[in-house]
């Protein structure tokens, strides 16, 4: 059984698309699309020499709406734990978040202070959104429970991931993207912060900047707003990089030695 | 006053290594550009709470604590100290005291001051105060801390304490220097060596003790945990302590 969901800036360049407002890839408010290039292309195809330009791109619109709004009500996953205050957004519709509740793909999951909130995704992903931040599950495609697509973003804030790996009997893309950072990994337990506001211990001259520790596992970091060809970082279990503004990830350290200061002989 | 000569030449060692260690670590130096003095937005609020506790047949006390820092630029912070202490026997290397307690002496520090942070991992925190209690009379410290190769698996953690006491007019000298031994995401094993150095005033020449120290932080506690033990002037001594951090934005 294959449970697709497809999404977003992936998909910007497809024809099918145009529900995506394309001026703001991180307004969330705005990214409304839910459709599949596949399922919608025959359609056109088909309708457009019967009817006139007007009517088959009203039709079109109109069909591309019941589409999109039947795969909306494909869950990608469920709240499993919840504390605090936690809202989810869909359609620009807050909806009382509870344990149990369906998250569809293109929700977009807020936390206040002192709340988080637990996602436990289709094929065994489990997510935890720390507090004060936000984040939308773009994309979500399992198949047979051994090939799971990810994609989400990471607009604020902390969030950390276990992935499963399907027991090592099929492939697993999982990416967390903030907005100067993809994380990238397979079968790892790892945690994504993007911070503004705040100097970067990297570059204090920086005042937004992703942070990525992993627990367990490895993952591979990038800048994708960074300098042309500056490699990607790849980070393994207690270590930890940090990507400045347009920067290249920092290399690894260890995961919390910043922290630490003098003995305490007072 | 000469007294006061000394710690300020330890200060100014104290700036000379920054610079030293500056340009050895590689790290993103703070001062460039001409946001040196604007305030930090929004600004953090840190607190750590610390105890600890030395004991050799010669000297035994203990301290407990708390510091206050509040950020103003992203390179200078304020920071409030305030500690109780109690010396239970003996002098050693951070007791105030002109003569050897007999009896459990106790006396609270309070000091304020600034922490600078001129290089990314590295902090000097510059204080003055005053001893109240049984001690009763001021005191200045400078403590320093950074860190080596931070990018490598074995990053280094030096740091240096240095405080003048004007009760009995000495100078007491902490040097540590540690290394990640070992590390998971969720707690560090530092593995090092240090001691301290003290002497002038009533005390009259150096005295000094030294000796392995292993260290444990955790990381999502935020707590270090930190055991030395060694020999020196004080004899065969042990030293333990604790701190834990927390901190809002604001």
């Amino acid at each position: 059984m294959t449970h697709w969901i497809a999404y977003p800036h992936k998909m910007r360049n497809q024809s099918e698309r145009d529900v995506v407002d394309e001026n703001d890839e991180w307004g969330v408010e705005r990214f409304r699309h839910v459709a599949h290039p596949c399922a919608t292309a025959p359609l056109k195809a088909a309708l457009a020499p019967a009817l006139g330009r007007s009517w088959s791109l009203v039709l079109l619109a109109v069909l591309l709406l019941v589409v999109s709004v039947a795969n909306s009500d494909e869950p990608v996953g469920s709240i499993q734990e919840l504390r605090g205050t936690v809202e989810v957004f869909r359609a620009a519709k807050a909806i009382a978040a509870a344990v149990g509740i369906f998250v569809m793909l293109g929700d977009r999951i807020e936390t206040r202070a002192d709340s988080e909130v637990t996602l436990m995704l289709r094929g065994g992903t489990r997510l935890m959104l720390g507090e004060d931040s936000t984040m939308i599950i773009d994309r979500h495609f399992v198949e047979n429970e051994t090939h799971i697509q990810t994609t989400m973003r990471l607009l604020l804030g902390k969030l950390r991931s276990w992935v499963n790996d399907t027991g090592g009997g099929g492939s697993v893309n999982f990416e967390v993207h903030t907005p100067n950072g993809v994380a990238a990994v397979r079968g790892t337990d790892f945690e994504v912060d993007f911070i503004e506001g705040k100097p970067c211990p990297a570059d204090p001259s920086c005042l937004r900047y992703t942070t990525v520790g992993v627990y367990q596992g490895v993952v591979v970091v990038a800048n994708p707003t960074g300098p042309a060809g500056s490699p990607p970082v790849t980070v393994t279990a207690g270590y930890e990089t940090t990507i400045p503004c347009e920067s290249p990830p920092t290399p690894p350290s260890r995961w919390g030695a910043e922290e630490l200061r003098a003995p305490g002989y007072h | 006053m000469h007294h006061r000569s000394s710690s300020g030449s330890a200060l100014f060692r104290v700036g000379a290594v920054i610079v030293l260690l500056a340009l050895w670590s590689g790290r993103a130096p703070a001062g460039t550009g001409g946001d040196f003095f604007t305030l930090q937005q929004p600004g953090h609020l840190g607190l750590t709470v610390f105890t600890s506790g030395f004991g050799s047949d010669t000297y035994a006390t203990t301290a407990a604590g708390f510091q206050l820092e509040q950020s103003v630029t992203r390179y200078v912070g304020l920071v409030g100290r305030v500690s109780a202490f109690q010396v239970y026997q003996g002098k050693g290397y951070n007791s105030p005291f002109v003569t050897e307690s007999t009896g459990v002496r106790t006396y609270e520090r309070f000091e304020g001051g600034v922490d600078l942070t001129p290089v990314s991992g590295i902090s000097l925190v510059v204080l003055g105060g005053h001893d109240v209690g049984n001690s009763n009379a001021p005191v200045i410290e400078g403590d320093f801390s950074g860190w080596l190769f931070p990018y490598s698996p074995y990053p280094l953690n030096l740091s240096f304490s240095s405080t003048h006491f004007f009760e009995n007019a000495v100078t007491s000298n902490q040097i540590d220097l540690r290394t990640v031994a070992y590390g998971t995401a969720r707690w560090l094993l530092l593995l090092g060596g240090g001691g301290a150095v003290w002497g002038g005033g009533t005390v009259g020449k150096p005295n000094g003790q030294g000796g392995p120290d292993v260290g444990l932080f955790l990381r999502e506690l935020h707590t270090s945990i930190d055991v030395q033990s060694g020999y020196g002037s004080s004899h065969l001594y042990g030293l333990a302590s604790v701190s834990v951090s927390f901190g809002w934005d604001e």
